[in-house]
């Protein structure tokens, strides 16, 4: 076989190789264990290629709409809501994707945490920050027929302290 | 001589040799050049519309911070936090920084879509992206991750040997064994990305239904307009979710007959087309088009006996 013909059985190899990848991201394979320094690498070219992605949009379910609202508190009894930022529409987008964290369950506390630090941020002044998520849900269209409708539902709430002596 | 990439296939040269000149002919970058512009013109526009939100998202003390955003994603995917580690004896705001990144991105973007430096300039913009999608990651949602794979076809592949400013004004088109292998990796991914997600929904009862489509219109994040007398109409809905469906599970067969190629596309674009105007994912939706139509549109030209290629036109 000449140079050139080992260089093409290289790149199709190769491609064969990637498009593997590929199928495991798509049906949620981990090829090869991260236990394994191989598998770390082939997880990180997986990582890097985009290899690892899982193609269920929307899928098997619409997945309902989460929405983090928050109150900005200068003690216990005197709180206000407060809006978020005005965001262009692309980047509402990225908005509902964070907010859609908080219907994981190993993900929620955090992301609630870290909203709060956010509010803290913008309201020096503020002591405490209640965060709550909430979820909108969406009857299905037989009982919207008969007279549902969708509607927000705070799920769970938050109170954060500004720790003392910090700005 | 031009002819249709689907013949070794399905016309008169099906036999023993096919699959060999499906996956090991030679090709022109054409459709690898649309997708090059067609991302980077979508990613401009994207980062454009993200610009003044910057801090917002990709910051470290945006609406997610980088110690929680970082614990999310594997060290060994570049982030902006390692770029600001590595500059901290010289740049003491992070902020700079991170401007830094996103003034690069989008000059790389900008040089892709003129194909200038191809090869360089698509590793720049693919690593570039990579590391904005991983500071954001907790915000990133479908787009990135196209935008990723797409970014990493370009780099990989002779993007550049076509309608680029490396390519010049050359009147001998080349074709390369690369740029056909990349269009028939970016054609079979596809294929797989539409299969996959087919069956995921056909597992789900809401897609089987009808009730998919109605949560789709009816969350107020995506809702571009009240579309709840569907409710008294459920069988459009349910006509939406298996048409979807049937449009999906039907790509990987569909695609490939010159007959049944542009109608099946053009229905998969139409569908994307549906989802930006509706539920108002218009980057997600652009740059599912742009793949749909760098991979199956844009018709290579092709040159079986041709081994050789200007240096000129080598992306």
């Amino acid at each position: 076989m000449t140079s050139g013909g080992r260089k093409r059985m290289a790149w199709l190899a190769a491609a064969g190789v990637h498009l593997a990848l590929v199928i495991c991201g798509a049906a949620g394979i981990t090829p090869v264990s991260t236990k394994l320094a191989g598998g770390r690498v082939v997880e990180t070219y997986r990582a890097y290629t985009g290899a690892n992605n899982g193609y269920g949009f929307f899928a098997p379910g619409v997945a309902s709409e989460w929405r983090a609202t928050f109150d900005v508190c200068s003690d216990e009894r005197h709180c206000i809501p407060v809006a978020r930022e005005q965001v262009g529409h692309e980047a509402r987008l990225l908005l509902i994707t964070i907010d859609g964290l908080l219907g994981e369950d190993e993900l929620r506390d955090l992301i609630a945490a870290s909203h709060a630090a956010r509010q803290f941020a913008r309201y020096p002044h503020a002591e405490v920050v209640l965060v709550k998520a909430g979820v909108f849900e969406v009857p299905a269209m037989a009982e919207y027929r008969g007279g549902e409708r969708p509607q927000w539902r705070d799920l769970y709430g938050y109170a954060f302290h500004r720790a003392a002596g910090r700005p | 001589m031009a002819t249709h990439f689907i013949e070794p296939l399905a016309g008169r040269d099906a036999g023993a040799s096919s699959l060999p000149r499906f996956l090991a002919g030679e090709a022109s970058a054409r459709p690898l050049a649309a997708l090059r512009i067609g991302l980077a013109a979508v990613l401009l526009a994207q980062a454009f519309a993200l610009a003044p939100h910057l801090f917002l998202f990709f910051g470290e003390h945006g609406i997610v911070q980088a110690p929680i955003a970082n614990a999310l994603v594997s060290a060994s995917v570049p982030r902006v936090t390692y770029v600001v580690a590595l500059l901290a004896p010289y740049v003491r705001d992070e902020r700079l920084v991170l401007l830094g990144c996103f003034a690069l991105y989008v000059a790389a973007l900008h040089l892709l879509l003129a194909g200038w430096k191809t090869r360089a300039v698509a590793i720049a913009a693919w690593l570039l992206h990579l590391g904005l999608k991983t500071t954001a990651n907790p915000s990133a949602y479908g787009v990135f991750e196209f935008a990723t794979i797409g970014l990493f076809y370009c780099a990989a592949f002779p993007s550049g040997a076509a309608w680029s400013v490396d390519a010049g004004s050359s009147k001998h088109e080349s074709t390369s064994f690369e740029a056909n292998l990349g269009l028939r990796v970016l054609q079979i991914h596809l294929c797989i990305v539409y299969l996959f997600s087919g069956i995921e929904k056909l597992r789900g009862e809401q897609w089987r239904n009808g009730e998919a489509i109605w949560r789709a219109v009816m969350r107020p994040g995506f809702a571009m307009f009240d579309l709840s007398w569907l409710a008294a109409y459920p069988f459009l809905p349910l006509l939406a979710c298996w048409g979807t469906m049937a449009i999906e599970l039907g790509y990987v067969l569909l695609v490939w007959p010159r007959r049944m190629r542009h109608l099946w596309v053009l229905a998969t674009i139409g569908m994307h087309a549906g989802i930006g105007v509706v539920l108002g994912l218009w980057s997600f939706s652009a740059v599912m088009i742009v793949l749909n139509a760098a991979a199956f549109l844009v018709t290579p030209t092709r040159s079986p006996t041709s081994r050789t290629r200007p240096p000129a036109a080598r992306g």
